[in-house]
């Protein structure tokens, strides 16, 4: 009685987040900003933000490898080497080391993890968009999945809350398909990048605009109250920012956690399962294992939030097993790891750019250039697939690393390639995946990695849509690529790519209005566990085509509003 | 690399030299297309395969050239003397090159 006594004391709490990444760190803002003691657990390391950004200020010539990847590391990080240079020098220490953390294939799937405080929100792209009023109709109106039980109307208040929260530069262009932002001023397009918005729109009559992003060109008082300055453009944002420049949970949410004084944090810590009150119909806290001694402690709180990235939320879920929910945690619809979404890309057109020699930038823009979707949009219908795509990209001038494709060497050929090259443009499509629920994942029954955590098994592709997309990003690219009169149009699609390697992975717990096919209700709840919030990208019903930390930002914090307003109702 | 010791790369005049090495450079544009070709088929689920074949499978002139770019331009006497190191723009502005201007690097 005694011991149980100390437990409830030392180790209860209002809320506990599972996970401290883009969602996580916002659901603890907004939690211990409407007063309640909140415990976030983070299965990584601690990383304080700036004084553990360890490659943020290094020169090139002070990063081992200067920046490539090391065999070594490419075999530490055998799944995050599958995207750019996440293994390389600079981001290397970031990232998960996948042979302590496996995964099963089943069909590829490409995971690309950071286990750490912040986790992936320290490395996201930043870019960061609305969704439109169709991309939540679309589903019922094509009786594609589940319908969304929510509209574009009841996030926009929330899109609004989090965009002035974080910090969104970028340019207002009142298009119904990429609805405007609150922005801080826009950054600007080089020349060609310009003629290009002009050619595109007078000959193609498409919208071309700058990117939206995450980072700030003009801090407000509520960003340097959390001691973020403006971005310097050095344009190392992966790396960690020690401006606080761009926004991540580090720089942002759980700072502003930390000032209510009701947070508190624990590492190393792997939420293994939610515990699960059958008597009282709810859940009551968490089974966590320590990373280092692989000793097993229970958490509690009224309330929980599953943040910890959608496919190990799902996991999460899985693996909380109970009388009531012998397939796992609100798994009654058995929607639980299905309808695997991600953006696809590495699909696209470069070309070079005649002219603009003397054209020329002082610093590195951290963002590019936006193309919104024009597929099936409008008039626009097109027969072999459903949905859209955006474009990402933009121009830039060709430095020394031109050297290695370019015939020459000796004294002359070093001269050379401390002069500008010429300009080349490139976009790149990302593409909206469909919900199917054969794209999935689940628990392997017999494999679990060394903390006795049930290995994830990944069984999901691409599939004809996303396919026949992908030929019509190549041909459109180039099709605007030549409308700008550019020369050497190329495209490209990579066949490597899998699901996962957009890093937009979502869809294994959806919402929808019914409980017998979908997880989560309007508000984030589990349908049959009111006290269980999932406002990771686990909820996504569908996948839209733009970039999706905002809108999961925005649910969640739609979500925790919601959930502190019916604890004090006591309704939940 | 053998190909060059059989021709007594060493042993020659510096004309020979350069002739030489221009050799070895067209015919590495050869190799590269085929190994391309290769990289490319190499499909679903092999990339760390892919990985040891980058480190290995590239033809010598080819690697040493992008090492070797690499190697100088990271360098802090290679970047400095030939760029403007500006580790920390401030800003971002568009602008025009002057006659002689040094590039920057970041």
């Amino acid at each position: 009685m005694n011991l149980n006594l100390t437990v409830d004391k030392t180790n209860r709490y209002d809320a506990i987040v599972v996970g401290s990444g883009m969602t996580g760190g916002m659901a603890a803002k907004e939690l211990t900003e409407k007063g309640l003691r909140v415990l976030v657990i983070e299965r990584g390391r601690e990383l304080k933000h700036i004084e553990d950004y360890e490659t943020a200020t290094k020169a090139p010539w002070e990063l081992e490898h200067r920046g490539k990847v090391s065999i070594h590391s490419a075999e530490e990080h055998w799944a995050n080497n599958r995207f750019g240079n996440m293994a390389g020098d600079e981001t290397a220490p970031y990232m998960t080391n996948d042979q302590q953390n496996p995964y099963v294939e089943k069909r590829p799937f490409d995971w690309i993890r950071a286990y750490h405080t912040g986790g992936k929100s320290m490395h996201w792209g930043r870019q960061t968009y609305r969704w439109n009023e169709q991309d939540f109709e679309a589903n019922a109106r094509e009786g594609i999945g589940v319908d969304w039980p929510i509209r574009y109307a009841d996030l926009a208040p929330w899109y609004t809350h989090v965009e002035k929260f974080v910090g969104v530069s970028g340019q207002a262009e009142n298009l119904a398909v990429l609805p405007d932002s609150h922005f801080l001023p826009a950054m600007p397009m080089t020349p060609p990048e310009r003629h290009f918005r002009e050619a595109v729109a007078k000959k193609l009559n498409r919208p071309v605009t700058i990117g939206r992003v995450a980072n700030l060109t003009k801090p407000q008082p509520w960003h340097t109250a959390l001691g973020r300055a403006s971005c310097q453009y050095r344009n190392k944002c992966s790396r960690g920012c020690p401006y606080g420049g761009y926004y991540s949970s580090l720089s942002g949410s759980l700072p502003a956690a930390r000032k209510t004084n009701k947070l508190e944090m624990l590492h190393d810590s792997i939420v293994a399962e939610v515990l699960y009150d059958e008597k009282a119909g709810k859940a009551t806290g968490v089974r966590v294992v320590n990373q280092h001694t692989g000793q097993s402690t229970e958490y509690f709180a009224r309330i929980l939030f599953l943040n910890a990235g959608s496919m190990n939320t799902a996991a999460l879920l899985l693996n909380s097993r109970s009388n009531r929910f012998p397939n796992g945690l609100g798994n009654d619809s058995d929607q639980v790891g299905r309808n695997i979404m991600d953006h696809h890309l590495g699909v696209g057109a470069t070309a070079t750019i005649d002219g603009y020699e003397a054209d020329y930038v002082f610093g590195q823009r951290p963002n590019a250039l936006y193309i919104p979707r024009v597929r099936n949009w409008g008039a626009d219908k097109q027969t072999s697939f459903q949905r859209g795509y955006g474009y990402q990209g933009g121009a830039s001038r060709a430095d020394w690393k031109r050297g290695t494709n370019l015939d020459g060497f000796g004294a002359a050929f070093k001269q050379e390639m401390t002069q500008a090259g010429s300009w080349s443009i490139g976009f790149g499509g990302f593409g909206e995946v469909l919900p199917n629920p054969s794209n999935r994942m689940y628990l392997d029954p017999t494999k679990t990695d060394k903390w006795g955590v049930p290995l994830i098994v990944f069984d999901a592709a691409f599939g004809e849509n996303e396919i026949n997309m992908r030929k019509d990003i190549m041909t459109s690219a180039a099709e605007m690529l030549d409308a700008a009169g550019f020369k050497s149009i190329s495209t490209y699609n990579r066949p490597e790519v899998h699901l996962g390697l957009g890093i937009h992975e979502m869809g294994t717990a959806r919402m929808g209005k019914d409980p017998k096919t979908s997880v989560l209700n309007k508000f984030n709840q589990v349908h049959s566990c009111k006290n269980v919030f999932v406002t990771d990208g686990a909820a996504m019903a569908s996948s839209s085509c733009v970039n999706p930390s905002l809108t999961y930002m925005a649910l969640t914090a739609r979500a925790a509003n919601y959930a502190v307003d019916q604890l004090t109702k006591k309704a939940i | 690399m053998q190909q060059l010791q059989q021709a007594d790369f060493v042993g020659q005049s510096e004309a020979r030299k350069v002739e030489l090495l221009k050799q070895l450079e067209q015919q590495t544009k050869q190799e590269m297309v085929a190994w391309q070709i290769q990289q490319s088929k190499m499909g679903d689920n092999e990339d760390k395969e892919l990985v040891k074949a980058q480190a290995k499978g590239l033809p010598f002139w080819r690697l040493m050239k992008e090492l070797t770019l690499l190697g100088y331009f990271t360098s802090e006497p290679g970047l400095t003397a030939s760029f403007e190191y500006v580790p920390v723009p401030g800003k971002f502005e568009l602008t025009t090159l002057k006659p002689n201007q040094k590039l920057y690097a970041y």
